[in-house]
């Protein structure tokens, strides 16, 4: 009993060290760096010549700027119309619709995203093409999308991510809140549905939903990917300015470096403090709102005018994304043909030898983080169950990556595992997987596993099974469904993590997000159209395996059950 | 007894693990005087890492045949690492340098010029001197190619073997343009008239940096000496008409030089897209090879300038602390090999012109060279690029001039 409950203290010390630790070695990496101490190219510190190189890089201001307003404005526009689409459509068939294609675009990598958006926005793209013959273009017209210098394009790419997210984590909320009671109240009193949902639900949803935000806001501001894609290039924002100095031959570049990832982390502290006034202020309008009782106001209009257009923007990026894909099977699209004329599979057959080496390094990784993450998860979730104080260290130490960083983290672990000769190395590269894949496994996991009848476990212990023997007997099999989905989405999130896997691998093991990004620099759009088709079909397919296998499993553990009762 | 199993797997992936290059730690390099035979015998089963640009489709698929090549012939796995920018093998090594890792490291084999080599070289970073050691380099003609033997005029000292030569090319659509805009000044008033039809690809990507070179080449006076370090007074007068000539293209460029493409291959797209009307590249045969994979209509044509154009070679290289340096040296002679040259020189696969001297080939060999769609050696290159007329070739300036062009584009152009 006594090792039993050692070994699960054990447990609990592995979790902090792979998260936690991580964390906090990656920090220590990037702080010594960026206080002028770099042993490897001879400076040692302390000294502010790190940031005093930092803040004399040209337009560097302009970089801090355009990271603060990317995050805070992308952030904003999807917290509106995702609570504007709930407010209106919450209980319609159509809300349904709604989030069957968030979840679609949940699923989508943000690359993927980013190119289907250029497909249909950029001056040659789709969208021109349809308006051409009535406009009579005959040479595309010459505005600046994507890569527009206050980064327009890059908050609208970004809205495309974080909107689904925030539904769906709405979707969640609002069904654990229960609002019909509450709208029901408010109808009584004259309110309409849509001025009470946003009055009475969405304060209540928002306490729920409020870490998901600020991920979201800390993720935008600090994304890579589809800066690298549709963000503005002189200058461009801060995180892709960490990398452009990542590449530069000459190593003192690394000083900035490292002082540039700690203001990227300052960026996204500030950026939370700025949400957090929005937050004080909108909690005054809103009070102020409800105390004033007017019962018709231009608010349903505004919010049932949002939700339209969101849900029309999310149809809008699925048709993109498809019309992406399309491009992976046709040979010459000229300006202004609206369909392409000829198709072909000859990309694909030129690409299948690059896949190969790809499709193993992505999916290994991919498997590999489905079954440890979810594993991890469950262990540290059952050993931390009768410890509250562990639960919240843990809880902590997991969600500490979401928070801060990518490219902070990365940097400086980078600058351990040079030192320690393990970047380039398959095992690096799951050690940096798992870092974003355990906060989302536990998540997935926390709740079901919190919401076993403790009766069942209770009956089990008193029949005579040890914790343990509980825990695999009783507690697993009602925790299958969600263990699938947690493994489903590590697949997914390890799919999509461009700047762990490029910097952990040391660019030696090129997955399909490394090698799509790589691609897209270039000048083959068809090949970056393989490329995408994969990234999306691929997560799908998982979500689909994931949803499918308990539905199998439960056919035989119901009749089990029945022998039990 | 799970919990024992994870907690040792946490351990496992906590722990540092040993690297699996540092089986090379013991062994003793086959040095670059040694018998050939006994560098191909022990690169038998190598790994070679060959870190090479990866912005091009076509190159990728020449490299991927060439690792099935090697494969077969001397049984040595080769592995393209994709590079966005060659840069980042640079920095790499030098990080493995200052780290200590003086031998197992990451990079073998390296695709590389200019203000790269001249980096590594100056930190002593590359191996050999190799070149003689291969049997390919009676091949090549050093003594009558000058641009063999210097890289952006740094001695080449054996360090690097040429791989293929180059010179910089506008590409246009003739059936948008009927007569392409052949000097600077032509250049300015022709985007003066057709605004948002011109641009080039943001420096520091070299397709951008070069055409910033040659402009400067073509416009500087020309008592400027570009083959060693400018002060300050130097790079000033030689670069002078070079921004004020920018100053006076810019607000006529694709989205008024608001933003640059970010690659060559990239501003290849815009072209086919029709958002430009003219390209930059520094193959002469990127836009056959374009055509010939649909990547561009067939009324696409390259040529040179009349004020000259920018010349090159790019080279190969090894990294002093590769982990499969005779690998690597086995590959760059393959590379270097008639049949591999004749197929790199191939429209069709790549259209990259070859280092080789055609006289010093057995007649069966040259028939190779013969039979492509462009016979690759540059000499017909040349000739195919400039209409028939002779086109003067700039030779690269120094590193250094590169280095600070950047920095002033950025200053000037990037805020």
């Amino acid at each position: 009993m006594r090792q039993r409950s050692k070994l699960s203290l054990l447990t609990c010390v592995g979790l902090l060290s792979i998260t936690a630790g991580t964390v906090i070695l990656g920090l220590l990496g990037i702080l010594a760096p960026a206080f002028g101490h770099l042993p490897a190219i001879n400076r040692f510190g302390p000294s502010l010549q790190a940031w005093q190189l930092f803040l004399q890089a040209p337009g560097i201001g302009f970089s801090l700027f355009l990271s603060l307003s990317v995050g805070l404005i992308s952030t904003f526009c999807a917290f509106v119309m995702s609570q504007s689409l709930l407010a209106s459509l919450w209980g319609k068939k159509r809300f349904i619709h709604a989030e069957s294609i968030s979840r679609l675009l949940l699923a989508t990598p943000h690359v993927a995203v980013a190119l289907s958006l250029i497909f249909l926005l950029s001056p040659s793209g789709f969208l021109m093409r349809l308006i051409s013959p009535v406009a009579n273009l005959t040479t595309p017209l010459d505005y600046l999308f994507p890569g527009d210098s206050n980064g327009l394009a890059l908050i609208l790419g970004l809205i495309l991510k974080e909107t689904p997210f925030l539904i769906a984590v709405s979707a969640i909320a609002a069904r654990d809140t229960n609002p019909s009671p509450m709208l029901a109240q408010a109808a009584s009193l004259g309110y309409g549905r849509i001025k009470s949902w946003l009055m009475v639900v969405t304060p209540q949803l928002y306490t729920r939903i409020r870490l998901p935000i600020f991920a979201a806001l800390a993720f935008a501001t600090t994304t890579i990917e589809q800066a690298l894609i549709l963000g503005p290039t002189i200058p461009a924002t801060l995180a892709v300015r960490l990398l452009q100095w990542f590449n530069d031959p000459d190593l003192a570049a690394r000083l900035p470096l490292a002082a540039g990832a700690i203001a990227l982390a300052l960026c996204v502290i500030i950026a939370f403090a700025l949400w957090r006034l929005g937050e004080y202020a909108c909690s005054h309008l809103v009070r102020y709102s409800a105390l004033r009782g007017k019962r018709n106001s231009t608010l349903p209009v505004i919010a049932t005018v949002f939700a339209q257009a969101t849900s029309f923007v999310l149809y809008c990026t699925v048709v993109a994304l498809l019309g992406l894909g399309l491009t992976a099977f046709i040979e010459g699209w000229r300006f202004p043909d609206i369909l392409p004329t000829q198709w072909t599979l000859k990309v694909w057959a030129r690409s299948s030898f690059v896949l190969q080496d790809v499709a193993i390094n992505t999916l290994s990784l991919g498997i590999a983080c489905a079954i440890i993450a979810p594993t991890l998860a469950l262990v540290g979730l059952q050993a931390s169950a009768a410890r509250p104080r562990f639960r919240m260290l843990l809880n902590i130490a997991l969600f500490l990556p979401l928070f801060i960083p990518e490219a902070t983290i990365i940097f400086g672990l980078n600058v351990a595992w040079s030192t320690w000769r393990m970047d380039g190395q398959w095992l690096t590269v799951l050690w940096a997987h798992l870092i974003y894949c355990l906060p989302y496994a536990w998540l997935t996991l926390a709740g079901p596993h919190k919401a076993i009848d403790p009766r069942l476990l209770i009956s089990a212990r008193v029949l005579g099974l040890g914790p343990w023997a509980t825990f695999f007997r009783v507690s697993l099999p009602l925790l299958t469904a969600p263990i699938f989905t947690a493994a489903a989405l590590c697949v997914l999130i390890s799919v999509s993590l461009y700047l762990p896997t490029l910097v952990a691998s040391a660019g030696r093991l090129p997955t399909l997000i490394t090698e799509s990004i790589a691609l897209a620099s270039g000048g083959d759009r068809r090949s970056v159209a393989v490329m995408m088709v994969l990234l999306v079909v691929l997560p799908l397919l998982v979500l689909e395996i994931a949803h499918r296998i308990p539905k199998i499993i439960f056919r035989h553990r119901r009749a089990l059950s029945g022998k039990l009762s | 007894m799970k919990a024992v199993l994870l907690f040792s797997l946490v351990l496992l992936l906590a722990s540092c693990s040993k690297s699996s290059n540092d089986d090379g730690k013991e062994r003793t390099v086959v040095s670059h005087t040694a018998p050939w035979q006994e560098v191909v015998d022990t690169a038998r089963g190598q790994s070679v890492y060959w870190n090479a640009w990866a912005g091009d489709e076509k190159i990728n698929a020449y490299i991927q045949w060439v690792a099935e090549q090697v494969n077969q012939q001397y049984g040595i796995t080769l592995k393209h690492v994709k590079l966005q920018d060659t840069a980042e093998a640079v920095s790499r090594i030098l990080a493995e340098k200052s780290a200590g890792r003086i031998q197992g490291g990451s990079v073998d084999l390296m695709w590389i010029n200019g203000e790269n080599f001249a980096s590594l070289k100056e930190n002593n970073m590359l191996f050999g001197p190799f070149v003689e050691q291969l049997p390919s380099s009676k091949f090549i003609d050093f003594a009558n190619n000058p641009s063999l033997t210097t890289d952006f005029t740094i001695p080449v000292e054996g360090l690097e073997a040429p791989w293929g030569r180059s010179l910089f090319v506008f590409i246009y659509d003739s059936q948008r343009i009927a007569k392409p805009p052949r000097t600077y000044p032509a250049l300015l008033a022709w985007a003066q008239q057709n605004p948002a039809r011109f641009t080039y690809p943001a420096p520091p990507n070299f397709t951008g940096s070069s055409f910033l070179k040659q402009a400067m080449l073509s416009l500087a006076p020309k008592d400027i000496q570009f083959s060693e370090t400018p002060d300050d007074a130097t790079f000033q007068r030689a670069t002078a008409p070079l921004f004020s000539y920018l100053d006076k293209l810019h607000p006529h460029l694709w989205r008024k030089g608001k933003t640059f493409p970010r690659t060559g291959p990239a501003q290849r797209q815009l072209l086919a897209d029709g958002e430009l009307d003219i390209t930059l590249s520094f193959n002469p045969s990127d836009a056959l090879s374009a055509i010939a994979s649909g990547l561009l209509p067939d009324t696409v044509k390259s040529y040179g300038l009349d004020s000259g154009s920018l010349g090159n070679t790019h080279f190969l290289a090894i990294a002093a602390n590769a982990s499969a340096s005779e690998g690597a040296r086995v590959v760059i002679n393959f590379l270097l090999s008639p049949a591999a040259q004749a197929r790199k020189a191939d429209i069709h696969v790549w259209g990259d012109a070859a280092v080789l001297s055609l006289e010093r080939l057995a007649p069966a060999e040259q028939k190779l060279f013969r039979d492509k769609a462009v016979a690759g050696t540059l000499a017909t290159v040349e000739l195919k690029i400039s209409d028939g007329s002779d086109s003067y070739v700039y030779q690269e300036p120094h590193p250094s001039w590169l280095r600070q062009l950047e920095n002033q584009w950025a200053k000037r152009y990037a805020q």
